[in-house]
This record gives C-alpha cells, structure tokens and sequence, in this order.
C-alpha cells in the first residue's frame, strides 16, 4: 500500500501522468523500481519528470501517512480497487488513491445535492426535502459537509436512513467545520467521508476546488440549491458541466442575492428544479408533465395519511378562530402578535389556544417563537 | 484592672460582640493591637494617638495594649478606633462613664476627632440586641441605620469629645432637628410596564415569572426590548417583607453601599452586572470575601443581559448558589456565608447574528446550537420560561398606545405571592413555586381531570425527561394561583406548554 501512497505524493506529477505510469507498469511498486529509460518512455515525462521521480525514491513519508491511516481507523480506496466507481474513473484527473471512512457500496455514485454556507431557509427545507427524496429511493447523496446547505443535505438524507457521502477538503481524520463532529459521525456510520488528501492535511481554500470536481465525479446529477455569484456550488457546477452531468438548478428571486448564482445556471441551461423526482435516474424534464403531478397527489395523500395515523384526535371539525389561524399562517410563519392582528383575537386566549393546536399537530414551533401551519414535522 | 469597651466585629453578613480591652503598662510608648485585626485594625493605633492629641486629652506615655477579645477570630474594619479612644481613655482616667452601664459602640475616628461613618452598622445593633445591651454609640451619619433595630437606645455623635462629654453625664442628648426619619418612597419606580409596545403575549408570562420567582430567559433580535422588559421587572415584584428587607439591608450595610443612606431598603434589588464582570464579582469574594452581585440580588432580580458573552466558568459558578440560596465564599483569611436567594433574569440573541427565524439570519441550524451551548446545560434548565421578545411594530409605533401599567400587574404578581405563602407557610427556605422540589411538586400540583390529559398527550408528543415535565407542572401550578384554581386546569397546562421556546425550536433543528 505504501507504493500508492508513494506515488500520490510524488510533487509535479498530477492525478494524469499517475494514471499513465499505472497503466504502464500495472502496479506502483513496479514505477518505483523502474529504471529511467523505462520511466522517460512514458508521454509527458521528460528527463526532469523522471528524475524527480528517482530523487523522491523513499519510502518514509508514505509509511508515516500509513501510520496515521491505521490509527484513525481510514481506509484506502485504490484506482484498481472494485469499490471505486467506474463513472467516477470518467473524470481524466480522478485521483489514483483516495482515504475515506466508513462504508462504501459497490456503486457508491449518486446525486450531489450542493450550495452555499449562508443560506436561507428556503433553501434549507429544499436541500432536505430532496436529500430525504433520494434517501427513500435508496440513492447516495454526495455532497461536501460544508455549512448550510451541504451539511443539511447530509443530514436530511441521513434523519431519512439513507445513504450518503462528503467529500472534504482535508484530511478524513480532522473534522471541518468544528461544529460538525456529530454529522461527521453521523455520516461515517451510514455511508462515507472521503478525501483525495492525506491525513492530518488541514483544510485550506486551494484544495476545495479538487473536492468538488469530486463531488462532481461521483455524482449522476447535481442539484445546485443555492448559490451567490461566487462560491464553491458553482465552481461544482462548472465542473458538472465540463464533466457532461446533468444540472438542476432551484429557482429565486431575481432581486434577492443570495440566489443569483443558481438563477444564472438557469439561464446557462440548467434544468430548473421543480421536484425532487426530477432527480431520479429516470426522471427528467420531459416526464414532468404527467408523472410529476399524479406523483405529487400520492405524496399528499401519503401526508395525509400520516397525520391522520399519528393524531387520530385531530378527527373533527376546525372552529372558525382556529380556521382563520390556519389560513392566516398558510401565508408565512407568524408571530402571535401577527396571529392577534391577523385574526382580531386577544393574544392571551390565543396563547391557550395556540398550544392546543400545537398538540393536535395543526400547527408547529418555527424558529424565532414563529408558529407555522404543518401536520407532519419535515423530519 | 483593664478597661474593658463593648463593639462587634463582621462574621459573613451577620455580627458579633467583642470586648474591646485596654491595658497601660510600664514601658516604650507604643499601642499594641492584638486579636487579629486587619490593616484597617492595625492603622486604628495612628488614628487614635492623632484623635486623642487633637481632641486635647493626653496620650499615656506608656506601653497601651489593646485585645479584641475573642481574640482567634479575624477582624476587620475601622469600626474599632472609637471604642479604642474611649478605652484608653477610661485606663488614663480621663474618662469615668457616669451614664451607662451596659453600651456598645461603633465609629472610626478621623486625625481631628471626629467620628465618620462606617459599613456595617445595621447586622452589629441586631448582635448588640440579641446580646441584650439596650445602648449604642454610633457616628451620627449611622443614626438612620442603626435605627432600624427596633427597641434599641440610640445615641449619635460627631465629635470624640461629646461622646466623653456625654458619657460622663456633662450633656444631655438631644435629637438633632434636621434628622428626617422619614424613609424615602417606597413604590415610585422610574419605569413602567405600560411604556412597553405591544407584547402581550409575553408580558402574560413575565407576570407568571413574577408571580411564581420562576427564572426567566428573554430571547430576540437586538434591539427588540429585551432590556426594557427586564428594567421593568421589579415594578411588579410584591413588596419585600419586614424580615426580607432587613436581610436584604444588612448585605448591602456589610458591603458598604448604605453608607450616607441608612434607610432600610424596601424596594426588591435590580442588580445587572456587565457580562464582563468576573466570577468573584458575581459570586463575591476578594480579600475579605465581600458578597458578590448574587448576594446583592437577594430578595430582588439578578439581571445578565447577553447572558451567552459571560464566560462559562463565571456561569456555572451561579449553579450551586441559585440551589442553595445562598453561596459560601472561602478565602484564605475569611470564609463566608451570604444569602442568595434572587430571581435570575436573563436576555440573549437567538444565534450569533441575532435575526434567527427572520428572512435576514443567515446562521446554520449548528452555529445556532453551538452559540446557545454557550450557556451550560445546567443553567438552560434553571430557566423555567424562556420566551421570545419580538421586535416592535414600528407601523403601529404612531399611534402609541398604553399597555397595562405595572400597579395592575402587581395587584395580580401580590394575589399569586399571597397563595403561595399561605401554601408554603410551614416549610422552610420555599417561599414560592419556582423553589419547590419534586415532592412538593407531587403534592402542590395536582391536576384536575383535563389537565392531567393534556400533560399527557405533550408528554407522548414531544418525549418530555421528568424533568422537563415537572418544570412545565411548576409554571402551570403559577398560572393556576394567578386564577386562583385550586387544582392545575387544562388551560393552566396549555399556557405552561407555550412557556419554552428555546427548548421547543431545538426540537425542530436540522441537527445530529
């Protein structure tokens, strides 16, 4: 093993020239016995190429990385392993060696769900209805363990029993954001962490952008949820479209900023986002039409069904004050000044009132002592 | 023979006698003091020698002894110069005390003999009560204090040489005109709850917090009142007892912050310490061990504004005293007990932008869970209500409205306090519902038939920790008393549900 990681870290040849020197010699250990004829007979190594490779003929910082793999318990996901996916070998600089922990399938590709750290909450409840989505079919959901919308699309798709992968710009061993130890767990025991970087690497800005051309490799699909004008998601999405993928990109406000990223995919020919079946193998724009709309009656029909099995109280007809509290909430989440002032009531009974609802699950808590309407929780 | 002088020495917030003894002896002039004192004690020698010169009365040229008698307990304080004087005094036969027999006395001498006030006054007349003297001798500043003991004969004096006058029976004591024994008002606040907007909702659970001494935390947006609130919150807090008062009024005479005042305090205390302020500070300790904001608090309103900027450590350090209700402070020279029993008021941002649950706010769902661990467990669950502040309609700014003023809260905060007394009468350091513990919970809370039904669908929903259940069954018990209900009804349950905020929205998170 200490051959692979040798030839990983051999300065001035990229994840290309690796590949061309394994195809040639079959196995590392052959690259790093070979002779310099042998080496310069190789495209794109000339004589200063493969005399950085005798020069860096050493064993030592390869056996140090092997030393920090076995202590953290990584595993070592090699170019010619079963387990490395053949779409992602697609990608011409998809790495010879990647460090990973936890589990992988067999065919671990799936649908990147990606966006920026500072989203909103739109962005937020999309990012894991459709994490959730692909978690019920049983596709991996690739994404990068940043804040917002990468970490909410992992932990959506895990609260969902699903199956998914990060891919980080660090060593698997150190966890990034610091926060995020609990997801980073979370993560390992239902799918995988994966880095092209050795352990104990400390993430730094020029690495993400290999994280996500791999994010991109592994992935069939890219959901783009929400993205400035620059940002990490879209390099992703540069990547998607040089790699051929297919993008979805969610829609916003043309005004608001934080969605003016995502809207000029869109505009480059991004399919627009409506659904998460869209982000099923099979699903596409095409199909929309029909299928969209008799799968979206299933799925409140499903709701339905829930609510009514979890509270079988909530049986009966509404009052009039409690009917009027629903539509006026159907519009936003509201404050119960707002109810007070929507609905003509008195905050006091309203307090009573409100809670009662909370507990038949007609209503539900929204961040900042918001109520919101709901039957199910998203969870 | 030696002179022997009455005064009293500090001991935490309570005091007691000491035996002020005065002893000339053949040798080098020089005093000696013995019996532990402090520098405060020690200096007394120089004040004494400069008072006695300047008051005219001759210094013995003899070695002067001076004993505070228990002599193995530490002292401290310039309280001890007059009683010195007066011994020293009496040893060189320039004093022969016609008047009383039995006095006490307390007053630190200035280099030209006049007496200056002192901490300390009000727990030191009580010891000198309950030691059965009937006099006392205090600096005329201290007369106010010292008068709040009832049944005590109290003389004031501003000068050295009208003590000794009035000792030896030469003068009478007359009342001076200008004292006004009246204490200032007691009710005026400068604030009142009907400037604030609006908050309906809200205030109704700053009344149960009131009412019940249930902690409160005030979640919102910068500038949304919060603080404004919580400078509202002693207005409709009852009025402190005549005991409370008197343990209130001794912590802050031992502390030093009566001084030129003296009247007892009858308002309840609104203490709101920076959140800069270190654990000692807040807890109490120094050199001397001198109680802390905590102790200062007591019987009133602890106030941390941005509770999530004090540091950790300085936090939990409240835990055990808010348990107890009151905080030992140990240090190398002096360990001391203080009383801490407050209402801890508390105000933070929902997240470290401060807009979560607006369309501005940013904060992923972790950043927001890691800023609130900031404050520990532990002191989470103290909190009974923690509620939502939300920001004012500035729309409706214009035309300004008044809410409903503080008197008409309290009428409603003294009516629950009334039940819970009578509640709570024969049981020991519980004076309201937040203090009970989980079997006085299980013998208080009973609730009727519908109550106890709604408890527990929520507790099916929502998977309360018995904890959780019996802090919602405490809040619950204080919306009953405010109705008078003597049973927990299902509308007494419904409102008690609605009473944490912070705690419910963890529920929904999109967290591991």
């Amino acid at each position: 093993m200490e051959y692979w990681i040798w030839l990983k870290q051999i300065p001035g040849i990229g994840a290309i020239l690796q590949k061309r020197l394994l195809y040639r010699f079959q196995l590392p250990q052959a690259v790093y016995e070979g002779s310099e004829k042998e080496l310069l007979s190789i495209e794109g190594i000339g004589s200063s190429l493969a005399k950085v490779i005798q020069e860096h003929r050493s064993l030592d910082q390869a056996k140090r990385i092997l030393d920090e793999v076995m202590n953290h318990d990584i595993k070592l996901l090699t170019y010619h392993d079963s387990l490395y996916p053949v779409n992602a070998k697609r990608y011409p600089e998809a790495p010879i060696l990647l460090y990973y922990r936890g589990s992988l399938r067999k065919n671990s590709t799936g649908v990147a769900i990606v966006g920026s750290r500072r989203c909103t909450d739109y962005g937020k409840r999309v990012a894991v209805e459709a994490a959730g989505f692909l978690a019920q079919n049983d596709i991996p959901v690739i994404s990068g363990m940043a804040k917002g919308i990468d970490g909410y699309a992992h932990i959506g798709c895990l609260k969902a029993e699903g199956y998914t992968i990060a891919f980080l710009g660090n060593g698997v061993d150190i966890c990034y954001p610091r926060e995020h130890d609990a997801l980073l767990a979370g993560i390992i025991e239902n799918g995988a962490v994966i880095s092209a970087y050795a352990p104990g690497t400390r993430p730094r800005p020029e690495y993400f952008p290999e994280r996500n051309a791999l994010i991109s490799s592994w992935s069939q699909k890219i959901f783009v949820v929400e993205a400035g004008e620059k940002g990490g998601a879209l390099i992703t999405a540069r990547f998607a479209k040089d790699q051929g993928k297919e993008i979805y990109a969610l829609p916003h406000e043309i005004n608001n900023s934080t969605g003016k990223g995502v809207n000029r995919l869109i505009a480059e020919g991004a399919h627009i986002y409506l659904h998460p079946a869209q982000l099923l193998p099979e699903g596409n724009m095409d199909v929309l039409d029909g299928e969209f709309i008799s799968f979206n009656n299933k799925q409140s029909s499903n709701e339905t069904r829930l609510t009514n099995k979890t509270h079988s109280t909530i049986k009966r007809t509404l009052t009039p004050i409690e009917q009027q509290i629903l539509s006026s909430l159907s519009l936003a989440p509201k404050t119960i000044e707002e109810i007070s002032a929507d609905t003509d009531s008195d905050q006091l009974q309203l307090i009573e009132l409100l809670s009662m609802m909370e507990l038949e699950g007609l209503i539900q808590t929204y961040p900042g002592g918001k109520f919101r309407c709901g039957g199910t929780s998203e969870t | 023979m030696a002179s022997i002088v009455k005064s009293f020495a500090i001991s935490g917030v309570d005091a007691y006698l000491v035996d002020v003894e005065t002893k000339t002896i053949e040798g080098q002039p020089l005093i000696s003091i013995v019996g532990l004192g402090d520098t405060a004690v020690k200096e007394a020698r120089e004040r004494v020698e400069a008072a006695l010169r300047d008051g005219h009365f001759r210094f013995p040229e003899m070695k002067v002894v001076i004993n505070l008698a228990p002599s193995d307990l530490k002292k401290s304080g310039s309280h001890f110069d007059l009683p010195m004087a007066l011994g020293l005094l009496m040893e060189s036969d320039q004093l022969h005390v016609n008047r009383w027999q039995d006095y006490g006395c307390i007053g630190e001498l200035s280099l030209n003999a006049r007496l200056r006030a002192c901490t300390g006054v009000l727990p030191m007349v009580i010891a000198a009560k309950e030691a059965g003297m009937k006099n006392i001798i205090v600096p005329r500043e201290n007369i106010h204090e010292a008068s709040l003991v009832q049944g005590m004969n109290v003389v004031g004096f501003d000068y050295l040489r009208e003590v000794v006058q009035f000792l030896e029976g030469e003068k009478e004591y007359t009342i001076q005109k200008e004292m006004n024994f009246d204490a200032p008002a007691e009710d005026t606040y400068p604030v009142d709850f009907n400037e604030v907007q609006g908050q309906e909702a809200m205030l109704e659970y700053i009344v149960v917090a009131a009412a019940g001494g249930h902690n409160l935390l005030m979640i919102g947006a910068p500038g949304c009142g919060k603080s404004m609130i919580a400078k509202r919150i002693p207005t409709i807090l009852p009025s402190m007892t005549e005991e409370e008062a008197l343990e209130t009024t001794k912590i802050y005479s031992v502390a030093g912050m009566l001084k030129g005042t003296g009247y007892l305090i009858k308002k309840r205390p609104f203490r709101s310490p920076h959140h800069n302020a270190s654990t000692n500070a807040l807890i109490g300790g120094g050199n001397n061990a001198t109680p802390g904001e905590i102790s200062l608090a007591h019987n009133g309103v602890l106030f941390l504004d941005e509770i999530a900027e004090f540091s950790k450590k300085t936090l939990d350090a409240l835990r055990q005293p808010m348990e107890d209700q009151e905080v030992t402070i140990s240090r190398v020279k002096y360990s001391n007990t203080y009383p801490a029993s407050f209402m801890l008021v508390a105000a933070m941002n929902p997240c470290p932008c401060g807009y979560y649950g607006s369309d501005k706010c940013r904060c992923s769902d972790y950043e927001v869970i890691k800023y609130r661990q900031r404050l520990s467990g532990p002191i989470m669950d103290r909190m009974d209500i923690q509620k939502y502040v939300q920001p004012v309609n500035f729309i409706n700014l214009s035309e300004y409205a008044f809410g409903k003023s503080s008197s008409e809260f309290r009428e409603r905060v003294e009516f629950a306090r009334g039940i819970q007394k009578k509640r709570f009468k024969n049981i020991e350091n519980v004076n309201c519902n937040a203090q009970m513990g989980h079997i006085l919970i299980k013998e208080f809370c009973q609730l009727d038939a519908e109550g106890q039904r709604l408890l527990q669908v929520a507790h099916d929903r929502f998977k309360y920790s018995a904890r959780t259940y019996y802090k919602y069954l405490k809040v619950a018990r204080t919306f009953a008393d405010l109705d008078s209900a003597e049973n927990i009804r299902k509308k007494d349950v419904a409102s008690a549900l609605m009473a944490r905020d912070m705690e419910k929205e963890k529920a929904g998170m999109m967290i591991l």
